[in-house]
């Protein structure tokens, strides 16, 4: 006889809260409805009675792990009302704080997929590299999030210290092509935990909208980084990572190999710095009325920004569309069929992000 | 966004075409990020079955409130490297559901019905998603800008 279990909102397999509501015959999923909801804070609302400087404040808060880019789109879209053009050195800085970022929101996320394997030991080996990620951001930034590095026009703080960045990401990298991403590609345990589970098929992924690594593990090849290239990407040659099987794995692959081109980007970034100032202009930016889009690669996918200006320095409209808003609901698809007991890592390895999703 | 190619002016010129040809439809312009129409009147099924055709990305939909007890509705598409923004408004506040033809617009209906009191007519679950249960639907519509400072 069927029976309903709820997973969260607080729950020990949850990284932030939301619901899922699993049906299950025996130990096999039907179905799953999800809630969400739990983390909002009307954070458009306020914005809407914000000033322009604040809300960068206020933007970096809607999530604590993909912090950087809220403030980057939302100073994309505001540099594209006030016809403001960046200097490339900030553009420069804007790529590797933004893939500083990717780095230690993959590594976070691989660290909790371990976690939900039960792989205690690489949940401590990813969190321990990931500590090494926080120190270059806060070298770079003085924060190990919320960093407050990007302004309308640029970028706040400078690079001073290029060559001990270079040599912290270096060596991260090293730790990523010696332990981690060889452990995750071809160890047997992972592998038996995640092959075949949990499958997005690419008609699904399509069907709701999938965006992210999440998409790209089942063939869906966008990423915001080459489709409409932001901040210094065109410059640096990105590589898209992109998969077909669209199960558990796929995605995981996806993720690790991100993080090595998220690695190289950083080290290119830094040897091709470009000299020169940080930010366009001091001072209050003037925003014209008028409405603009931004987007930008989040390192759940791709984060989108609408921006309505009357002139005045406060927007009438922020709209914020994150990545996970679009790739939880896919949980329902990924289910059909699976166990129970794969019900954690399955809506993990979406890396839902509650607080980005309910704003 | 990025520059023009003469690859990227074909598929900038084929999505103007079919976007004029939807009923309601009004002139697209070029800016910046991407094409924009703004069409009070547009039939946004077949918008929506237009841009399935196409093969276009819904990145999402937004609200904003108007006069009235109105909502401005964007729905904002990503076709390769072509951003398209499509703005048209309620009529006695509600508009059809694009969710039967393009489910990727069900969650972002969901939230405009939560914070700006829209009616989606024909969308499969038009439940609360993200609202707070003691609020009441619309409770965004207080507007923002140079006026709403307290």
């Amino acid at each position: 006889m069927p029976y309903k279990i709820p997973v969260g909102p607080f729950h020990p397999a949850l990284e932030e809260p939301y619901k899922l509501s699993v049906s299950c015959k025996g130990g096999t999923i039907q179905g799953v409805t999800i809630e969400v909801g739990f983390s909002f804070r009307a954070i458009e609302l306020l914005a809407q009675r914000r000033n322009f400087i604040q809300d960068l404040t206020l933007v970096e808060r809607v999530c604590g792990i993909c912090s950087g880019v809220h403030t980057l789109t939302f100073c994309m879209a505001a540099e594209a009302l006030a016809g403001v053009c960046v200097p490339d050195r900030a553009r420069f800085i804007r790529v590797i704080v933004a893939e500083l970022e990717r780095l230690h929101s993959h590594l976070l996320w691989t660290g909790i997929a371990a976690e939900d394997m039960g792989f205690q030991t690489m949940f401590m080996e990813t969190f321990a590299l990931r500590e090494r990620v926080m120190d270059v951001l806060e070298l770079v930034s003085g924060s190990r999030v919320h960093y407050a590095m990007n302004c309308i026009g640029g970028v706040i703080g400078d690079i001073r210290d290029a060559d001990a960045i270079l040599s912290a990401v270096q060596e991260t990298r090293r730790t990523l092509e010696r332990d981690v991403v060889p452990v995750f590609t071809k160890n047997l345990t992972a592998r038996a935990r995640t092959s075949g589970v949990g499958v997005l098929t690419r008609e699904h992924a399509l069907a709701y909208g999938v965006v992210g690594p999440t998409g790209r593990a089942s063939g869906v090849e966008i990423d915001v980084r080459r489709d409409l290239p932001y901040a210094a990407y065109a410059e640096l040659g990105f590589q898209m990572v992109t998969a077909t099987d669209g199960d558990v794995r796929a995605r995981l692959v996806v993720r690790a190999m991100e993080m090595l081109e998220s690695a190289r980007l950083i080290e290119q970034a830094l040897q091709k710095l470009p000299d020169g100032p940080t930010r366009a202009e001091t001072g209050f930016p003037v925003i014209p009325p008028g409405e603009a889009t931004a987007r930008a690669e989040a390192p759940r996918g791709e984060l989108f920004y609408y921006l309505a200006s009357d002139g005045s320095d406060v927007p009438t409209r922020v709209k914020i569309r994150t990545p996970s808003f679009m790739n939880i609901p896919s949980i329902e698809a990924m289910c059909g069929g699976q166990q129970l007991a794969d019900m954690p890592l399955i809506q993990a390895s979406v890396d839902p992000c509650c607080s980005c999703t309910d704003r | 966004m990025a520059e023009g190619s003469a690859h990227g002016e074909k598929i900038a010129a084929t999505c103007a075409a079919h976007l004029s040809r939807v009923p309601g439809a009004t002139r697209v312009e070029r800016r910046l990020d991407g094409l924009w129409m703004v069409a009070p009147g547009l039939d946004v099924l077949a918008m929506a079955e237009r841009m399935k055709r196409l093969e276009a990305r819904l990145s999402t939909v937004s609200g904003v409130a108007i006069e009235n007890g109105e909502t401005e509705i964007i729905y904002h598409y990503c076709l390769g490297r072509l951003g398209i923004n499509i703005k048209t408004q309620t009529h006695n506040r509600a508009i059809r559901s694009i969710t039967p033809i393009t489910r990727a617009a069900d969650w972002s209906e969901r939230e405009i019905s939560d914070l700006y009191g829209v009616h989606f007519a024909g969308h499969p679950n038009l439940a609360r998603l993200i609202r707070p249960p003691a609020l009441a639907p619309g409770f965004f519509r207080n507007p923002g800008g140079g006026g709403s400072r307290g």
